[in-house]
C-alpha cells in the first residue's frame, strides 16, 4: 500500500468512524432516554 | 413541524447522500492536477463539506442561544445544544482528514521533516482547531452543570462567544499556505467545483439529519426531566 493510498484509507476511516460513532451513541442514548 | 416524523426520511435520505457522495468522490470526480497525493486530494469532497456543514452548526447555536436570551424558551436552548454537538462531530471530521491529507501532501511533494511545523505555522488550521476546542468547551461546560435556566443562560452566552470563532476559520485560508482549490489557477479541474457544491448540500442534509436526531434525544430528556420532578414532589424528595 502506498502512503498516498494509506492516507486515503485513514481520512475515509476518520469520515465513517466518527459519524458511525456518533450515529451509535445517538442510538444508545435513545434508547436509555425513555 | 412533527419532528418525529421528520426524523426518519431524513436519515435515510443522509445516508443515501453519504453513498452519492462517496461515488461523486470516487467515480465521477476528475483526478486533480498539482497534487502529490491526487489519490487522497478525494478527501476533499468530505473535508470541505464537513467544514461547511459544522459551520451551518454552530451559525444555528449561536442563533438559538441569541433566541433563547431573548425568549427565555428552554427550546431554543435544546436547540442551541444539539446544533453545537453535531457541530463539534463534524469539526472533528474536517479537522482530521485535513490533517491526514496535508501530512501526505507534504511528504509526498518531497517534505522531509517539519510537518508539524507547517501544521501549527498554518491559521487555518489552528484557528479551526480552536473552533474545535471552544465547542468541546461548550460540551463539557453544559455536561458538568445542573439543567436549569443557569446552564441556558451561560451556554447561549458561550455559544454566541464562540461563534466568533466561525468566521475566523472561514477566513483564515485567505491568510494561510492552506490551499484554496477554488481560485483559478490552482489545479481545480472543470466540473469539480459543481461537484463540490453538490456535495456540500449532502452534507447539510447530513447535518440536519444528525441535529433532527439530537434534538428528538434532548426533547425526550427534557420531558423526561419534567415528569420525575412531580413525581419526587409527590414523594417528598422535593421540598
Amino acid at each position: 500500500m502506498t502512503a498516498d493510498e494509506g492516507a486515503l484509507a485513514l481520512g475515509m476511516a476518520i469520515v465513517f468512524g466518527t459519524l458511525g460513532a456518533y450515529a451509535l451513541h445517538l442510538w444508545r442514548a435513545r434508547k436509555t432516554a425513555v | 413541524m412533527n419532528l418525529q416524523r421528520l426524523a426518519m426520511p431524513l436519515s435515510v435520505a443522509a445516508v443515501l447522500g453519504l453513498a452519492l457522495n462517496v461515488v461523486l468522490a470516487f467515480w465521477v470526480a476528475p483526478t486533480a492536477a498539482n497534487f502529490a497525493a491526487p489519490l487522497t486530494q478525494r478527501i476533499f469532497y468530505f473535508h470541505v463539506p464537513a467544514a461547511i456543514a459544522a459551520y451551518a452548526a454552530f451559525t444555528v447555536a449561536a442563533a438559538a442561544g441569541g433566541l433563547y436570551l431573548r425568549s427565555r424558551e428552554a427550546r431554543w436552548d435544546r436547540v442551541a445544544a444539539s446544533g453545537a454537538e453535531v457541530g463539534a462531530v463534524l469539526t472533528t471530521i474536517a479537522l482530521f482528514t485535513g490533517v491526514v491529507w496535508s501530512r501526505v501532501e507534504f511528504f509526498s511533494a518531497g517534505g522531509q521533516q517539519g510537518f508539524t511545523f507547517a501544521l501549527l505555522g498554518d491559521p487555518k488550521f489552528v484557528t479551526t482547531a480552536a473552533l474545535w476546542l471552544v465547542f468541546l468547551g461548550y460540551l463539557a461546560l453544559r455536561r458538568n452543570l445542573e439543567p436549569g435556566e443557569a446552564r441556558a443562560r451561560l451556554s447561549a452566552v458561550y455559544g454566541i462567544l464562540g461563534f466568533l470563532a466561525v468566521p475566523l476559520s472561514y477566513l483564515s485560508s485567505r491568510f494561510s499556505p492552506h490551499p484554496d482549490l477554488l481560485a483559478p489557477g490552482s489545479g481545480l479541474a472543470p466540473g469539480m467545483g459543481l461537484l463540490l457544491g453538490i456535495c456540500t448540500a449532502l452534507w447539510l442534509l447530513l447535518f440536519a439529519a444528525l441535529f433532527v436526531q439530537r434534538l428528538l434525544l434532548e426533547e425526550r430528556t427534557a420531558a423526561a426531566l419534567e415528569a420525575q420532578v412531580p413525581a419526587m414532589a409527590a414523594q417528598g424528595g422535593i421540598a
